[in-house]
């Protein structure tokens, strides 16, 4: 692994039945480094998600996470333990569950689980960490006034944040963030991008996948732009934005 | 009022108003309630919490049954302890016949642990050596403490709501830690789940083999106390009488289920003149509550409290 990398994605293929969704990406996410991956719709972004995150396998490649770690070769739910945590593009928030609960949920590995620990209430002392953390990250993320609102009851672009805050309360080195402005009105994006180049100032490296290229130019250091499943360019925001085949797989002809 | 407080205060007053009443019917007839409340509570912590369903729960009430009466009257084993060997036993069966069924979804999952259910009752009715068959089996010993018999139904009344306690107490431990939180994000969003490190096949499967020992344990607990069991006591019907009460009580409220159980499982001895028609009444009521309050009795006393 090439020093100052912290992730590393060799050669991805991909394949559902005969259509080839991701063919051959490559690319890397340097240590505190904002990149991200655009593309029109059906560009293969969210497979390349999917697969990082273990939810699909893919048929060759691998990914390289921090010392030589073959991310392959982890359930997704140990993923969140080396470091790694996401976001998701339909918010994924538990309904019947408050604010700060779902929050919480971000920190489940940390707890050392045992049922003997549950049924004698041993594990409270955990728990109480686990909310002193979810305080904290709220407060990071000025969204402690709804910890105890359900997501039913609260704007959506706080929903997004409340995501952004869930991945966040594990302290992850990496963090996954699938298109986190879609949906938000010009006020929340701001107040989204705030938050995001805030997290970076935590020196956590972050990967994120965006349609809006306003959003995304202002907001990156580095971007790739995947169309139809292969990776057409690679480089900072103002090279990219200009390449001629970034603007024709975006414009057309 | 939290709901396990409120819950422990309404488990309270079932437990004195055993010295009240004085019908030993009555009496009966909530203690048959109060181990349906049991099994309902364990399918609860299943079906509402974690989001999978189980038509086979009269299966493992059976199972806690036949194995703690056979225990005790072919092997001469305690019977405290064949209750409890054979509500493990119970466990550790569901938890291998879990691994396999939970990776099922929806229907598959309905269909499957209806088969599981169908299985352990066709074989209670045809393993006649061990089960009785059809005539079902009887010469269960009672239950004692030392000199202590339980051979009257207050006694049992009182003995079986403190059962009923301690299982409140288990599933409000579990579902208020980040064990119960857990469960609910398997339930609504199960790919968050997974992606916040929750093993989501091995929750599942834990549940699962926990509310079979709830069953388990109160069908051995009712094998005892009425000293006799036959296979029509864990029929289909009964399994799918346990879902409806777990649905009307509320998906994901002990307390709604623990009022609910108590009445659905007694309505049918006071309307005795609606006996045949019992399933027709239990169908109407699903259907009402699903139209009415789709979170069950415990959803619509939680949208009450917050209107008022």
């Amino acid at each position: 692994m090439e020093k100052g990398n912290i992730l590393e994605i060799k050669n991805i293929t991909k394949s559902f039945g005969g259509i080839r969704a991701i063919d051959g990406v490559s690319f890397s996410v340097k240590k505190k480094q904002i990149k991200a991956l655009v593309g029109p719709n059906g560009a293969g972004k969210t497979t390349l998600f999917n697969i990082l995150t273990g939810i699909y396998r893919a048929d060759s490649g691998e990914v390289i996470f921090k010392k030589e770690k073959n991310l392959f070769s982890y359930k997704p739910h140990r993923l969140i333990n080396l470091g790694i945590s996401r976001t998701f593009q339909n918010i994924q928030l538990v309904d019947s569950l408050t604010i700060k609960d779902n929050i919480a949920l971000g920190l489940h590995s940390a707890i050392k689980t045992n049922p003997i620990y549950v049924i004698f209430g041993l594990s409270r002392k955990q728990e109480r960490e686990v909310f002193e953390k979810v305080d904290k990250v709220s407060k990071f993320l000025r969204i402690e006034e709804y910890l105890l609102k359900f997501p039913n009851q609260i704007p959506f672009g706080v929903k997004r944040l409340v995501e952004i805050a869930r991945a966040l309360v594990s302290e992850p080195e990496l963090i996954l963030l699938d298109e986190p402005a879609a949906g938000l009105n010009e006020r929340e994006t701001e107040l989204l991008l705030k938050s995001i180049f805030r997290i970076w100032e935590r020196n956590i490296s972050i990967l994120l996948i965006e349609h809006d290229v306003e959003f995304v130019t202002s907001c990156s250091h580095s971007i790739v732009v995947m169309d139809s499943g292969k990776k057409i360019a690679e480089g900072l925001p103002s090279e990219v934005m200009n390449d001629r085949r970034v603007i024709k797989a975006y414009m057309g002809e | 009022m939290k709901e396990n407080v409120a819950s422990y205060l309404l488990i309270g007053l079932f437990f004195f108003s055993g010295f009240l009443i004085k019908n030993p019917f009555i009496l009966n007839m909530i203690s048959i309630a109060a181990l349906t409340v049991i099994v309902v509570m364990g399918l609860n912590l299943l079906l509402g919490y974690a989001g999978q369903v189980s038509l086979g729960h009269a299966g493992f009430v059976a199972l806690g049954a036949y194995l703690s009466s056979i225990l005790a009257i072919k092997f001469n084993v305690n019977p405290w302890l064949s209750i409890f060997v054979s509500s493990i036993l119970t466990f550790l069966f569901a938890l291998i016949i879990g691994y396999p069924t939970l990776k099922l979804k929806g229907h598959y999952l309905a269909m499957a642990t209806l088969a599981i259910g169908e299985i352990i009752y066709i074989f209670a009715n045809n393993l006649v050596n061990l089960t009785g068959g059809h005539q079902g089996l009887t010469g269960m010993p009672m239950l004692s403490i030392g000199n202590f018999v339980f051979n009257n139904e207050r006694k049992f009344f009182l003995f079986v709501w403190v059962v009923v306690f301690l299982f409140a107490f288990l599933s409000f431990r579990i579902v208020n830690s980040h064990f119960g939180r857990a469960l609910k994000a398997i339930h609504e969003k199960e790919l968050a789940a997974l992606s916040f490190g929750v093993n989501v096949h091995l929750y599942k499967v834990i549940i699962f083999s926990l509310s079979a020992f709830y069953a388990a344990l109160a069908g051995g607990l009712y094998a005892f106390y009425l000293g006799f069991i036959s296979p029509s006591s864990f029929d289909l019907l009964k399994s799918i009488n346990y879902v409806v009460m777990a649905f009307v009580g509320g998906i994901d409220s002990i307390f709604g289920s623990l009022i609910v159980t108590v009445v659905l499982s007694s309505l049918p001895n006071i309307l005795t003149f609606l006996q045949d028609y019992w399933p027709i009444v239990n169908g109407s009521l699903l259907i009402v509550a699903a139209m009415f309050m789709p979170k069950g009795l415990g959803g619509f006393i939680r949208w009450k409290r917050e209107i008022f």
